[in-house]
C-alpha cells in the first residue's frame, strides 16, 4: 500500500499509553476530569487514553474548521465546528491531541478554553514536535513521543482521509502527494 | 564579494518570447548564489494578468532572499510610471488581515510569505511583517555594513520568523546571517521556516501537520 514503514508499533504505543496513563491516574487523585479529544486524528489515542484511566473522568469531543488556502471554500478564522456538550466551568479539563506541531490550534484551544473558567486545563498530546513550536504559552503536560519532522499515518493519522484505521504509526516517504 | 544579478526585459508572453532563453538565464542565476537580484522591467509585453502569472512563475524560481522587480516601464506606462512595487503583490489577491498589528500595508515579497500572514492570521495570532532591522556589522564610524530585518515578528510571543524560499543547501548565507544576529542579540528570538514549512502550516497538500 506504499505508506512507508512503521515508525511505532502498536506494541510500543500501548506499552506508552499505559504510562501515560499511570501517570494522569496519579496527578488527578479525588477528580473527576473531562478528557477533551480535539477531532479526528485524536479518536484512537483518546480511545487507549480512556481505557488505560481505571478512575472516572468524562469524554467530550471538539473539532475545529481546518485551514485551507483554497480562496472559494475557505473560512477567513478558525473556529469550533463542534464544540463541547457541556460547561467546563470548575472542570479539571484534560485536552486531548494527536500532535502538537507549531502550536497553533492548540493555542486556540487554550485560549477559548481558558475564558470559560476551568478549575484546571492542561494536555496530553501522543506525537510533539517541540522544535517547530511558534507558540511557546500552552500546558502541554504530557507527551507520548517525540517525534521527527516526518508526516505519520495510522492510529488515527490519514493521508487524504485514508490509513486512520492502522494499527501501527507509520512513516509516509517521498513528497506527499493527494 | 558581494554579487548583483541584473536580469531586464523578459517580455513574457510576447510572440517572440522564447521559454527557453529564460530558463537558462534562471539557471545561471541560481548557479551564481547573488546577494541581490535586480529585474528591471518589462516583465510583460501587455501588462495582462497571465502574463505577469507567467513572470511569476519564473521568478519564483530564482533562488535568492533579496529581489528588487521594477515591473517596467513598458507595459505599466499607463497605470503606474516608474513606481517600485513588490513584484509579487502586483499579480497577488492580497486579503484583508484581522491579526495584522502594523500599519502600513505588508508588502510581501513572495508567496510564502503571503502563505504564512494567512496561516497567522487564520489562527488569530498578532503578527507583524518585517518591523526591526537589527544591525549586524559597523565600521569604526558607526556606518551599517550589514543589516537583517526579519519577515515577521509575533508580540505575544516574543518570536521572529524568517521565511526563506531558497533550497535549504543554498541557504548557508541566511544562516550565517542569523548566526550573527544570535551572536549580537542573544536575547532576540528567531526562527527560520523553509518554503516547505509553510506549504506544511497552510496544509497545501490537504495533510494534517500544522497541529
Amino acid at each position: 500500500m506504499g505508506v512507508g514503514e512503521i515508525y511505532l508499533s502498536a506494541e510500543q504505543i500501548a506499552t506508552r499509553v499505559a504510562e501515560l496513563g499511570e501517570e494522569i491516574t496519579a496527578d488527578y487523585a479525588g477528580k473527576e476530569p473531562l478528557l477533551v479529544g480535539a477531532l479526528k486524528a485524536s479518536f484512537v489515542f483518546l480511545a487507549d487514553l480512556t481505557r488505560a484511566l481505571p478512575f472516572l473522568h468524562h469524554v467530550d469531543f471538539v473539532e475545529l474548521a481546518g485551514y485551507t488556502s483554497d480562496e472559494t471554500g475557505g473560512t477567513p478564522a478558525v473556529r469550533l465546528i463542534k464544540d463541547l456538550d457541556a460547561s467546563i466551568e470548575g472542570r479539571d479539563v484534560l485536552l486531548v491531541e494527536d500532535i502538537v506541531d507549531t502550536g497553533l490550534t492548540l493555542h486556540y484551544l487554550v485560549r477559548t478554553f481558558r475564558l470559560r473558567s476551568p478549575h484546571s486545563l492542561e494536555v496530553v498530546t501522543l506525537l510533539d514536535r517541540p522544535y517547530r513550536r511558534l507558540v511557546e504559552d500552552i500546558p502541554v503536560r504530557y507527551v507520548g513521543f517525540t517525534v521527527p519532522d516526518e508526516f505519520f499515518v495510522g492510529y488515527g493519522f490519514d493521508q487524504a482521509e485514508q490509513f486512520r484505521g492502522l494499527p501501527d504509526l507509520w512513516i509516509v516517504r517521498g513528497s506527499p502527494v493527494v | 564579494m558581494f554579487r548583483i544579478v541584473q536580469l531586464s526585459d523578459l517580455h513574457c508572453g510576447q510572440q517572440f518570447f522564447l521559454p527557453q532563453h529564460l530558463e537558462r538565464a534562471i539557471s545561471e542565476t541560481n548557479e551564481l548564489e547573488p546577494d541581490v537580484v535586480v529585474i528591471s522591467g518589462d516583465l510583460t509585453s501587455n501588462g495582462f494578468k497571465d502574463e505577469y502569472a507567467l513572470a511569476r512563475d519564473y521568478l519564483n524560481r530564482i533562488e535568492c532572499g533579496s529581489m528588487v522587480v521594477i515591473p517596467g516601464g513598458h507595459p505599466l506606462s499607463v497605470r503606474r510610471p516608474g513606481t517600485w512595487v513588490s513584484w509579487f503583490q502586483l499579480v497577488s489577491e492580497i486579503p484583508d488581515f484581522q491579526a495584522y498589528r502594523g500599519t502600513a500595508a505588508p508588502q510581501f515579497a513572495n508567496e510564502a510569505e503571503l502563505e504564512c500572514a494567512k496561516v497567522l492570521d487564520y489562527y488569530g495570532l498578532p503578527w507583524l511583517y518585517e518591523p526591526t532591522t537589527f544591525v549586524l556589522e559597523e565600521d569604526d564610524e558607526g556606518r551599517v555594513l550589514e543589516a537583517f530585518s526579519p519577515d515577521f515578528y509575533l508580540p505575544e510571543q516574543d518570536l521572529y520568523l524568517e521565511i526563506t524560499v531558497m533550497k535549504q543547501s543554498l541557504v548557508t548565507r541566511k544562516n550565517r546571517k542569523l548566526r550573527k544576529l544570535r551572536e549580537r542579540y542573544p536575547a532576540v528570538k528567531i526562527k527560520l521556516f523553509y518554503k516547505r514549512d509553510i506549504e506544511r502550516l497552510g496544509q497545501r497538500y490537504g495533510l494534517k501537520l500544522a497541529s
